[in-house]
């Protein structure tokens, strides 16, 4: 018997959430999380709200796509609910895109340019060990912001990173971030790999959900597991992220998304910047999470791709300027 | 995260999820705002998972500051569903006044009445088992801080109508009384 009120409290906050149980699926989703951010080396999380107030055209349903609950504090977010009759209109817009695409040739230039805008905010708590072996007396609050610009070798995959340091915000840990950022060959796919990829839509989706499955590792999952579908849009998105595709891959996985069930399109988005684009999106329900990409309906170039969920959780990476050229640039932000 | 750290923080994740989620839930005193939060803290803990030394504490300390900082969270539109009003009478936990389906709704609309810091007090002196130093280094606040806050938050929980019939009205706690009294 409990001897004091402390302790029949103790034993009522015991009792009373004795069978609540983790969902399974939270530290695949955590961890999946942090692969996406080290593989997209190059790419930087952009706070901000997208700006999406577009109207929502279709929804591609030939299976039974989850439905997607609604995201709070987000506009553009598309429609809620599938319906046959207005999957033509998004899958007409896929095809308008996979035609723009064929149409715009790859720049020719040997290092692809890539700026970047970065506004990310991470709390560290008081406690935390930083790298310099000391304890956080209180908690720090670490913005990042300020401007970053990639340069890729598309011959053999190694990036330059150059980073304007002026507005960052002091690091908690003690690391004072490089003002470049060298990466060796092989960190990003080279024109020839990308090249190598089929353009067939049949071929191409199988490519795509092979690589996501060695990637994601689905048979090691707790919990729920993402579908087929699931891992072939977000494959999908995160090659078309890639801005030195040749024109054929491009219109390729535009076609593959035309046939990728419940695919959302919103054709008058804009995104973060307030750039014209067309948005396509897709839920997860396995991951409670949205992957969006914005595209330029001109070129069927990705602007902007974004993460939203779970809960509160929201990254994005947005471009400000992708240019092509044959000698490698100086560092735009060295005085 | 290399796959040798994955496979840590899934260890870690698999062997303390439920209490961390848990945990959550009564600092937020709501089962949804539970989960947000406890998965937020996971995602948290992944960004930084090499350089924690105590996990554990992290997400604690994480826990807290998601609470106090209530801004930081999008509110839930939806009110959250009483567990309650899906009660069935055929489950043969109905017959059990203090199972957890019967008591939660109580219990957390008792604890929503504290304020944030007091419910944290509580939370973590008495669910997490911290002691009263850990408590106050957590939050930020003296110990007798944290002894005063506990005291209140007690008095007040006896007032509340869904679990006071389950308390004992009384305060036997000796460390209430030193304060009390001293």
């Amino acid at each position: 018997m409990p001897d004091t009120d402390e302790d029949i409290l103790r034993q009522l906050m015991v009792r009373s959430t004795d069978d609540l149980f983790a969902p399974p699926a939270a530290a695949t989703a955590a961890i999946r999380r942090q692969r996406r951010r080290r593989l997209r080396t190059r790419a930087i999380g952009a706070a901000g709200t997208a700006a999406a107030a577009g109207v929502a055209v279709g929804v591609l349903v030939s299976s039974s796509p989850s439905p997607r609950p609604a995201q709070a504090g987000r506009g553009g977010s598309g429609t809620e609910n599938a319906t046959p009759p207005i999957r033509l209109a998004a899958q007409q817009t896929l095809l308008s895109l996979s035609a723009a695409a064929a149409a715009t040739p790859r720049p020719s230039g040997r290092f692809v340019v890539q700026a970047e805008d970065t506004d990310t905010t991470d709390v560290y708590p008081a406690g935390t060990q930083t790298s310099a072996g000391t304890t956080l007396k209180h908690q720090e609050i670490l913005t990042e912001t300020g401007k970053k610009t990639s340069v890729i070798d598309t011959t053999n995959g190694s990036v330059i990173t150059y980073q304007d340091l002026s507005e960052s915000g002091k690091d908690p840990f003690g690391d004072t971030p490089p003002a470049v950022l060298k990466n060796g060959t092989g960190t990003e796919p080279t024109n020839a790999q990308l090249d190598a990829l089929p353009t067939s839509t049949e071929a191409l989706r199988a490519a795509l959900l092979a690589e996501a499955i060695q990637q994601d590792q689905p048979s090691f999952m707790m919990g729920p597991k993402p579908t087929d579908d699931d891992m072939v849009f977000e494959q999908a998105a995160q090659v078309l992220w890639d801005p030195n595709l040749s024109s054929d891959l491009r219109a390729a996985l535009y076609k593959v998304l035309a046939d990728t069930p419940g695919v959302q399109v919103k054709t008058d988005a804009t995104d973060s910047s307030g750039r014209p684009a067309v948005e396509i999106s897709r839920y997860e329900a396995w991951s409670k999470q949205e992957v969006e990409a914005f595209e330029d309906a001109k070129t069927g170039a990705t602007l902007e791709s974004a993460w939203v969920g779970p809960s509160a959780n929201y990254a994005e990476d947005l471009y400000l300027s992708v240019t092509y050229t044959n000698t490698v640039p100086p560092d735009p932000y060295k005085s | 995260m290399d796959r040798k750290q994955e496979r840590a923080f899934e260890e870690f994740v698999a062997e303390s999820g439920d209490s961390l989620l848990r945990l959550a839930t009564l600092l937020t005193s709501d089962t949804g705002l539970g989960e947000d939060v406890y998965q937020e803290t996971l995602h948290r803990l992944a960004a930084r998972w090499s350089r924690v030394a105590n996990p554990r504490a992290f997400c604690r300390q994480v826990m807290r500051n998601i609470v106090i900082d209530q801004s930081r969270l999008k509110r839930r539109q939806v009110p959250q569903i009483r567990l309650a009003a899906e009660h069935d009478d055929s489950d043969p936990r109905s017959a059990d006044p203090t199972s957890a389906v019967e008591l939660r709704p109580a219990l957390l609309d008792a604890l929503r009445t504290l304020t944030p810091q007091q419910r944290m007090i509580v939370v973590l002196r008495y669910f997490d088992d911290r002691s009263e130093n850990e408590v106050a280094g957590l939050l930020g606040v003296s110990t007798g801080t944290v002894k005063s806050a506990a005291s209140r938050a007690m008095a007040h929980l006896r007032e509340q109508p869904g679990i006071s019939g389950l308390l004992t009205q009384t305060e036997t706690d000796p460390t209430v009384q030193r304060i009390r009294y001293a």
